[in-house]
């Protein structure tokens, strides 16, 4: 009995030590289309505020961008960046994120990446030959990695990323 | 009614060109005097408070009338949605009017409520690059009677001019076009309001044509964050009224065009717009004895909420 308390004790730990470790959407900019002088920004910093799991935002008026932080052990909900600029009464631009998460596969043969500690997914993008090796590597290994990217496709259910940079997360 | 009442009633009638239209408080935003077609964030509010100092001594006629007006008006602006903004206009105003009469220089003054506005706007195109933003939007507005339209002094009902309110629901129409960029901003803004006749007096149609120009003049190179901007502004308002009409006759002392340069400066950050501009007079076509203006001076604060 005693041992199976023990067991039960560790995998919760475990588990929390992996939602933890786990992290999510932690970074995403977002370029502000339009956006040209400081107090219309501050309607724009209202609008992201309101976007599930941004903690806090800097905006850059000289690069038109606005740069969302998740909250602690919180993911940022990017799908929401688009429209919560669009009611601000600009136009959203590009949008780069840094995720954590794991490269897949599926059944289509497409490369996908699995954001940790959600359901949120993105395709990734036929990648440059320079980071293809990388990608491929962590795919058949199954690490956690962390990447960032621009997305590119906003269409359809599953959005597409196109990645600049990915590393193995540090064990 | 003897010639010289009469003829007192014409002069002060042609005040009304005056205060009429520098009471007009359809005015705010970017541009300091009038409305700009930037955009109110969805579900998001703004709060502008203003005070102007109008000042009114130039008379061509005998009574050596001398006008002086506050203005405190308040303006709330809602973003219905992104595209659509709606504004509630709350003057509060304190005129006094000084004059020669029989019985020697006399003072009039009232104060209190003036007509709130409301006023729609709605960006119908836009395009917006990294940077700058070119947007057009008409709007409508109504001018409601809530402000005292029969108030007395010892000498009796206080002229049309002198009233608080107009007493008559008047509406207006316009368009804005604004270009904005980091560096500057043109906006232009063409109106017409249509004045509607009560106590059997009807105040002329006032048609506007507004430019306003704001050039970044600090900081001079912009870097990270969102630095507070200082604006240099110069404003042209060119204003056109209507005779008047008194028991459904022309008055041949009111009316006529007037053309205001005004140079302004801003403090714009990203809660507060703090402003001050001061409209001068440079051409001032006034039919018959119309009193005429030195100058309306203007401090205002927007902030977001």
């Amino acid at each position: 009995m005693k041992r199976f308390l023990v067991i039960i004790f560790l995998t919760i730990l475990i588990s929390i030590n992996v939602s933890l470790v786990n992290a999510e959407i932690g970074r995403a900019e977002v370029s502000v289309v339009g956006m040209a002088c400081p107090f219309c920004a501050y309607g724009v910093e209202k609008k992201l505020k309101k976007v599930e799991g941004v903690g806090s935002i800097i905006i850059n008026m000289q690069e038109g961008t606005a740069t969302m932080s998740a909250k602690k052990g919180e993911s940022i909900n990017v799908r929401q960046v688009p429209e919560a600029v669009e009611d601000s009464g600009f136009s959203p631009g590009e949008i780069t994120i840094t995720a954590r998460g794991k490269i897949k596969a599926d059944n289509q043969k497409r490369l996908l990446l699995k954001v940790a500690g959600s359901k949120d997914e993105f395709i990734i993008k036929e990648p440059e030959q320079g980071i293809k090796k990388q990608i491929l590597k962590y795919a058949e290994s199954g690490s956690l990695v962390d990447a960032s990217g621009v997305i590119i496709d906003q269409s359809g259910r599953t959005w597409t990323l196109s990645v600049g940079s990915i590393k193995e997360v540090s064990r | 009614m003897n010639r010289v009442s009469r003829k007192r009633g014409f002069f002060l009638c042609a005040l009304i060109i005056f205060v009429a239209f520098m009471t007009d408080t359809t005015t705010l935003a970017a541009p300091i005097t009038f409305n700009t077609a930037l955009p109110v964030a969805k579900g998001e509010g703004i709060l502008r408070v203003q005070t102007k100092y109008i000042r009114s001594t130039d008379d061509p006629g005998p009574l050596d009338r001398e006008l002086t007006v506050r203005a405190f008006p308040v303006v709330g602006v809602y973003g219905v949605t992104e595209k659509l903004a709606v504004f509630g206009i709350v003057p509060v105003l304190d005129k006094e009017l000084e004059l020669d009469t029989f019985s020697g220089r006399k003072t009039r003054s009232v104060s209190g409520l003036g007509d709130i506005t409301f006023l729609a706007r709605y960006t119908v195109w836009k395009k917006d690059e990294p940077g700058r933003t070119f947007r057009i939007a008409p709007f409508v507005a109504i001018e409601t009677p809530t402000g005292d339209d029969d108030e007395k002094d010892s000498l009796g009902r206080l002229p049309q001019t002198l009233q608080l309110g107009s007493g008559s629901w008047d509406p207006s129409i316009g368009i804005v076009i604004t270009r904005q960029t980091l560096d500057w901003q043109i906006d232009a803004s063409s109106s017409y309001k249509f004045n509607i006749e009560a106590n059997n007096f009807e105040f002329g149609d006032i048609a506007r044509l507004d430019i306003s120009y704001q050039y970044r003049l600090w900081p001079r190179n912009l870097g990270a964050g969102v630095p507070g901007f200082i604006y240099g502004v110069l404003e042209s308002n060119l204003i056109w009224q209507d005779r008047n009409r008194l028991n459904g006759m022309d008055d041949s002392n009111s009316g006529g065009t007037t053309w205001f340069l005004t140079p302004g400066i801003q403090y714009v950050t990203k809660r507060i717009v703090a402003e001050a501009a001061v409209q001068l007079p440079v051409v001032q076509d006034l039919n018959g004895t119309a009193l005429k203006n030195d100058f309306v001076a203007i401090l205002s604060l927007r902030t977001n909420f």
